[in-house]
């Protein structure tokens, strides 16, 4: 366990790329979802065509976007580094995702409440931003933290094309102490840390939301 | 912009493989601070070279353009030491490195006079053709079908794969690692695939991603042996003792590939200006400087300055 | 747009990869069902079963796969255990999608009332032909929807055994790509074929759903 000791460390600056890039890809990804999940509430015909975007989240490897991505980015002379392109792709895919689980938490609300608020005579963002949108958040919120917890494994998938961050720097770590099990065992200790953390809050949230 | 580096101060002990040219170069901490850093300031250095530029005609030479911007801005990769790597103290070093400060210190008289853009595998050809770098230095091995998209310069370095195995396996001979009861691990490259198909039909061969896997692979035992970039295959012997490096003679592994410098194509100033400084540096007027160089990142002596004894002729 | 004799030469190859995939998925499904229902009968007893069989379920959804495909391939060799690395990877995936579906039987089952176990017990059904004739066929079905969304995932996370050297398809399409230098088309070419088979899976699940409602 020495060894594992030894080099937490090195594994937790690993870590923190791991969490700069679970922000940097699940703030743009919560952002466009919810746009996504509003959006359709207006537009049906941009309702067929998310459909169409969630489909081809729900059937594709994220890992094979993310190669897929890492070679034709450079093709397409829009020049992102490899952290963008990543990050650019989680987004995409968790923003799929989290579409669904913001658009359940809108239809969870009764008509009503829209109707009482323009009743009111509040202007649709003004209902949205005060009413609406507080009661649909906090419905969606659990939900929310789990495909957060979800995306945090899904950087992992990073290291495939080379991103380093904590499970290429336990690879890295494992290759030279030669001690799979300590190093492998801590990384999944710092993967587990970080998602249950989430994993708690989401079940703290579900709870007070009964 | 200071900041820590992965891989070498923990790994700091051993070199990793430069990845037999061809595998993705990851972006470290470091690196993505720089690039973030780098793209919110890229207004100014983008008009700088720029504006520096529109004061020659449009067809003018890169050489002309560098030597008006009065900088070098050379392509590499971050994560492939001893060639080009980020040292403990968060800087670019490598043997890489030191070759494109040489190019400036003659061009420029600077050795300082160079910016580095980082690049992964899969970028590295498209940096140059668009213009945004002056030329690639990234662990780039000359083939026939990349030379019809990038000009080349006579090759820095001799490279290719050679073959590390167990120790105990009881081998001495590639060949006789061509044997079903024997697993050879290898990167995800055409040229590591076909030769193994080639050379080694029989044995079980995995593929996997990145050289750590390649390594570890090995010293666990899941594969009898690695295939490895030459020029830097003996500091893996040296450090991991249980590791030994096979005869070759008489297979592909013998044969050998240059990495190089890559260009734009169509610019011949420049390319003549690069040829003709590489040609001096490894077999004429600079061949000293090549030997320090060589010595200090391979820790061996380069290959002789020319293949026959000069003081017989 | 996309090069249709470039595909055509790759798809074959993709589809061999295929096999691999699919048999790496259904093995790990078919070990992961049983084990899974295990976890959540064990952990509606509570006590010591339920803590462990809950540790169990948080620790395969908060480490991600890969970790845990590094950490048996590479692993279990250091302590003499050499399984080869398909094994490997059928291993941690229904490791994995067994705690899915620990989670997915528990829910289940905690929505089947307390008085369908006591209704059975009073007509003096044994604890085994409880389970079977009563509890069991409601908890599949109920389960159902769920379990095939996890199924659809679990063809999804196969992909990431190449790590570990399995020629699955989508390793082999890595190796087309490194290889042709074509990445749009190999792209094209797997992406469709994932979509394909999770879209069959989703379809049968699908009927099997509609089949045994029916049935009920």
């Amino acid at each position: 366990m020495s060894v594992a000791l030894e080099n937490l460390p090195y594994l937790l600056r690993g870590a923190g790329m791991t969490v700069l890039l679970s922000v940097a890809a699940a703030v743009p990804a919560t952002l466009a979802g919810l746009c996504m999940a509003l959006a359709r509430r207006r537009t049906p015909w941009l309702g067929s065509l998310l459909d169409g975007w969630l489909f081809l989240m729900r059937g594709i490897p994220l890992i094979v976007l993310l190669v897929f991505v890492y070679f034709l980015l450079p093709r397409t002379g829009l020049d992102l580094p490899p952290f963008w392109g990543v990050t650019l792709v989680l987004a995409a895919y968790y923003a799929a995702f989290m579409s669904e689980v913001f658009r359940a938490g809108f239809d969870a609300l009764p008509n009503a409440q829209w109707e009482a608020g323009r009743s009111l005579g509040l202007s649709e963002p003004l209902l949205l931003f005060h009413v609406i949108g507080p009661q649909a958040l906090r419905v969606a919120l659990p939900a929310h933290l789990n495909l957060c917890a979800s995306l945090i494994k899904g950087t992992s998938l990073a290291s495939v094309i080379g991103l380093w961050e904590l499970t290429l720097a336990s690879l890295e770590v494992v290759e030279r102490t030669l001690a799979p099990f300590p190093i492998f065992l801590s990384a999944a200790g710092i993967y587990f840390t970080i998602c249950f953390a989430l994993d708690r809050l989401a079940r703290r949230l579900e709870v007070a939301n009964g | 912009m200071r900041s820590y580096i992965p891989g070498t101060d923990v790994a700091g002990s051993r070199w990793r493989n430069p990845a037999a040219n061809d595998t993705a170069a990851p972006l470290s901490r470091g690196e993505f601070l720089s690039l973030a850093a780098a793209l919110l300031v890229t207004g100014c250095s983008g008009s700088d070279s720029k504006s520096a530029a529109t004061a020659l005609p449009a067809d003018a030479s890169r050489l002309d353009i560098v030597i008006a911007r009065d900088k070098l801005i050379v392509g590499t990769y971050s994560t492939s030491p001893p060639l080009a790597f980020i040292n403990p103290d968060g800087e670019l070093a490598g043997f890489e490195i030191d070759l494109a400060r040489a190019i400036a210190k003659d061009l420029l008289g600077d050795s300082e006079k160079v910016e580095f853009v980082v690049l992964n595998a899969a970028g590295r050809f498209p940096a140059v053709l668009t213009g945004k770098i002056d030329f690639g230095l990234c662990s780039t091995s000359i083939t026939g079908d990349r030379a019809a998209r990038v000009a080349f310069t006579p090759p820095y370095l001799d490279t290719g794969g050679t073959v590390i195995a167990r120790r105990d396996a009881g081998l001495t001979h590639v060949r006789q690692l061509n044997d079903p009861r024997f697993t050879y691990a290898l990167l995800n490259n055409p040229g590591s695939i076909e030769r193994a198909e080639q050379e080694l039909p029989r044995a079980k061969t995995i593929v996997l991603d990145n050289p750590a896997a390649i390594l570890l692979a090995t010293k666990v035992g899941r594969a009898t042996a690695f295939n490895i970039d030459r020029a830097i295959a003996h500091q893996y012997v040296a450090d991991n003792p249980d590791l030994m490096l096979l005869d070759t003679s008489g297979t592909v592994y013998n044969h050998v590939s240059g990495n190089a410098i890559f260009l734009k194509p169509g610019d011949f100033k420049w390319w003549l200006f690069l040829s003709t400084w590489m040609n001096e540096l490894r077999g004429g007027s600079r061949y000293a400087q090549y030997r320090t160089l060589y010595l200090r990142w391979f820790d061996k002596e380069p290959p002789p300055q020319r293949f026959y004894d000069v003081s017989r002729y | 747009m996309f090069d249709v004799r470039f595909i055509e030469r790759v798809l074959p190859a993709l589809l061999d990869g295929l096999w691999i995939t699919l048999a790496i998925a259904f093995l790990a499904f078919a070990i992961a069902v049983p084990w899974g229902l295990c976890a959540a009968i064990l952990h509606r007893r509570g006590g010591l079963a339920a803590a462990l069989t809950g540790g169990y379920v948080q620790l395969v959804r908060n480490t991600p796969v890969l970790i845990q495909l590094y950490l048996v391939y590479y692993g279990l060799p250091m302590a003499g255990i050499m399984l080869s690395a398909f094994a490997c990877g059928v291993l941690v995936l229904a490791f994995q999608t067994g705690g899915y579906a620990a989670e997915i039987f528990r829910g289940s089952l905690a929505s089947i009332s307390v008085r369908q176990f006591e209704a059975a017990s009073a007509l003096g059904m044994a604890p085994f032909a409880r389970w079977r004739h009563v509890i069991l066929p409601q908890l599949f079905l109920r389960s159902l929807p769920a379990l095939t969304n996890q199924a659809a995932t679990i063809i999804k996370d196969t992909a990431q055994v190449g790590v570990i050297a399995v020629m699955d398809m989508n390793k082999v399409g890595q190796i087309w790509l490194e290889k042709s230098g074509n990445p749009f088309d190999v792209f094209i070419a797997l992406a469709a074929v994932y979509l394909v088979v999770t879209t069959v899976v989703g379809l049968a699940g699908r009927l099997i759903e509609r089949r045994l409602s029916f049935v009920q």
